[in-house]
């Protein structure tokens, strides 16, 4: 699979639908790329932003057969950083795949 | 199990939050609530509620080197004694015993090792070094002191882990969140620990309603004859039948019933059960079968009605996706599982299916399809002879007596818990709450088991009685439906009453609690001679009277030794009619 930014969308978007199947109807995250995950407006918690995290990556070595390390450079340290909503995470996915290739 | 979540208590040295959400967000029945109790508090939690609410379900999910010190020890490489590990381990099971006082049952997981673990390698299964070798140990010391407690049932994580394949275990998990599993392992856990309690609840499917032509085995026998069938041989899809029909025939034998429903001429599809000589199934392993031209949910309803269960016993299985969206869309009681076209997946797909699970598993299930056999022979015994009393004492029917003990428990609770026409309380209970009810020493509690000439029916019938001053109460009368109508039913009556007689009590009254489906209870108790009030809810005997137990039943007493049986005060026309 191509690391371009539609198919690390994609990628993301399996995570999250994932992820929705531990919330109840009324919590589940839209898909969609504005979708704020992290930061003030966050959908997730500090424990789904974990399953966030591990799930990536591990949809990311399926898809496209590389290792990505999503914890690096404290993702969390700030609320303009890559996992701010769908649309910079999977900017960022794609990136770090792009330079594994 | 519909209406009201039930709460579910997470007890872990890890952190189940997740496991949590994805119980209680599954939409699977039952639905649940889930309080997780602090992780690496676990001792405590199992012995403190700390606040937490009561729940009704415990789930106890460790890491062994958490809860067992020693343990990590061993996995440090350092000596320890397999004695002091065991001994631990008993104690960690002492607490699992403490804490079942506060919850319904208790859910403990096997311990394991992460697949990553290399221990000692080439030794580590073996002794004095191998931690596998202890783990398997401990395992097995922890079942031997739980196995026994009623409620308490213990699940198998390795089977979790290698369905998540790679990704079972996640170091980033482990150091992020304080999980060591990875989604799909909890996603799997949250699916067994419901089938688990779909399995307490009594929810476990009992009759496996299945079609033969391309079912059971490939081709239509009414075209090609039973000697051209796809079946065993040197034929890949042959075999896959034989291994599918080798797969119905050990659940027959661990107690669900099989029934055929299919459409076809009886002779030919019964001439290639009979014949064929690699048929696995012949026709004395189904309990019933409609093989006509009928509407297969109509038969399916017949069936039911003829074995005495509910649509919601039944699971229906049919190659063709027509014949299952018909049951489907006309009986949606029926679990009618998606089938594979891929005929090689057959005998896979019936083993995965987990709506069999049982909570126990008594003599009685083992036996069960035995006994449809001996009652077919019954009802054709019936047929010969004309006059019921005539029939009656053709069967020789024996009961014996027995009192609540460790042997019997599970089937015991099982039968209160099953039965529904005749049981005149419906009372539900638990093994532990019925324990815990019958050792109260007003109590007395007797377990039936019936046979005639055609078999063992096995445990089957249930008296309860509490005996307050003078007056006897009967709380439970429970018999199977399997064995009503033979007499039983007055017998137990007859047993009752003596022992209450015997106890000086003056009268005996039952009350009737009507239900959706205890109307034959009623039934009887308005023809046994008990005096009752107009609404006919109320009835009573007066003990200065015995009862006159039905000569067709001989009754023997299996009580335990200086136990104030009722043969010690059985009246001496009643041991007469009942005992020879």
């Amino acid at each position: 699979m191509l690391p371009d930014y539609e198919n690390a969308i994609n990628v993301v978007y399996k995570v999250l639908a994932e992820l929705n199947l531990q919330r109840s109807r009324k919590a589940r995250i839209d898909l969609s790329p504005h979708t704020a995950l992290f930061g003030a407006d966050g959908a997730l918690d500090s424990l789904a932003l974990s399953n966030l995290i591990v799930l990536t990556e591990q949809q990311v070595q399926e898809a496209f057969g590389v290792e990505i390390d999503l914890t690096e450079g404290d993702p969390f340290g700030s609320e303009n950083g890559p996992l701010r909503t769908v649309d910079t995470l999977a900017s960022h996915v794609a990136d770090l795949v792009r330079q594994q290739l | 199990m519909n209406g009201a979540s039930i709460l579910i208590d997470l007890i872990s040295d890890f952190n189940l939050q997740t496991l949590g959400n994805y119980l209680e967000n599954d939409e699977a029945e039952p639905q649940v609530s889930v309080q997780v109790a602090p992780f690496g508090q676990t001792v405590s939690a199992l012995l403190n509620p700390n606040g937490r609410e009561q729940g009704s379900v415990a789930l106890v999910w460790t890491s062994p080197a958490s809860v067992i010190p020693l343990f990590g020890e061993a996995l440090q490489f350092r000596p320890v004694k397999e004695d002091q590990v065991l001994a631990e381990v008993r104690q960690f099971a002492e607490y699992i015993l403490a804490s079942k006082k506060r919850f319904r049952s208790v859910l403990v997981c096997a311990w394991t090792l992460p697949d990553w673990f290399r221990g000692h390698g080439l030794l580590d299964l073996q002794k004095p070094f191998g931690a596998r070798n202890l783990l398997l140990k401990m395992n097995l010391e922890l079942v031997s002191v739980l196995q026994d407690e009623a409620g308490v049932y213990i699940l198998d994580p390795r089977d979790w882990m290698q369905s998540a394949g790679k990704n079972a275990y996640s170091p980033k998990q482990w150091y992020l969140s304080k999980m060591p599993y990875g989604a799909e392992v909890l996603k799997r856990a949250a699916q067994e620990i419901k089938s688990a309690m779909r399995s307490i609840a009594g929810q476990a499917r009992k009759l496996i309603v299945v079609d033969l032509d391309d079912t059971l085995w490939g081709g239509v026998v009414g075209d090609a004859g039973w000697e051209n069938l796809r079946l065993g041989g040197h034929d890949h899809v042959g075999e896959a039948y034989v291994d599918f029909q080798r797969t119905l025939k050990a659940l027959r034998n661990r107690g669900i019933l099989l029934a055929i429903a299919s459409k076809n001429e009886e002779s030919v599809a019964l001439q290639a059960l009979r014949m064929h000589p690699e048929m696995v199934l012949r026709p004395q392993d189904f309990a019933g079968w409609r093989i006509n031209w009928n509407d297969k949910a109509r038969n399916i309803v017949e069936l039911a009605t003829e074995l005495n269960l509910g649509l919601q016993s039944v699971v229906f299985i049919d190659d063709n996706p027509a014949e299952r969206s018909r049951v489907r869309e006309a009986l949606p009681e029926v679990l009618v599982p998606e089938w594979p076209a891929d005929k090689t997946l057959f005998a896979i797909t019936l083993s995965q299916m987990d709506c069999f699970d049982a909570p126990q598993l008594t003599n009685e299930d083992f036996s069960r399809a035995e006994m449809y056999d001996a009652e077919r022979g019954r009802d054709a015994l019936k047929r010969e002879v004309p006059r019921v009393e005539d029939w009656l004492a053709s069967l020789r029917t024996k009961v014996i007596v027995e009192e609540l003990n460790g042997s019997n428990r599970a089937r015991v609770a099982q039968l209160f818990n099953k039965t529904n026409q005749m049981n005149l309380s419906t009372r539900r209970l638990t093994e532990s709450e019925l324990v815990q009810w019958a050792a109260e020493k007003s109590r007395k509690l007797f377990a039936f088991r019936v046979s005639d000439r055609f078999g063992d029916s096995g445990l089957t019938g249930i008296v309860t009685l509490d005996l307050n001053g003078g007056t006897a109460s009967m709380v439970d009368f429970i018999l199977s439906c399997r064995v009503m109508g033979r007499k039983v039913e007055e017998t137990m009556l007859a047993v009752a009453i003596e022992y209450c007689r015997g106890q000086q009590a003056g009268r005996l009254v039952a009350e009737y609690l009507p239900t959706a489906k205890n109307k034959p209870c009623h039934d009887f108790w308005i023809k046994t001679g008990f005096e009752h009030d107009d609404a006919q809810r109320m009835f009573w005997w007066d003990l200065a009277q015995s009862y006159l137990a039905p000569a067709s039943v001989a009754v023997e007493f299996a009580l335990e030794a200086g136990s104030a049986g009722p043969e010690r005060g059985l009246g001496v026309e009643c041991v007469a009619e009942a005992g020879t």
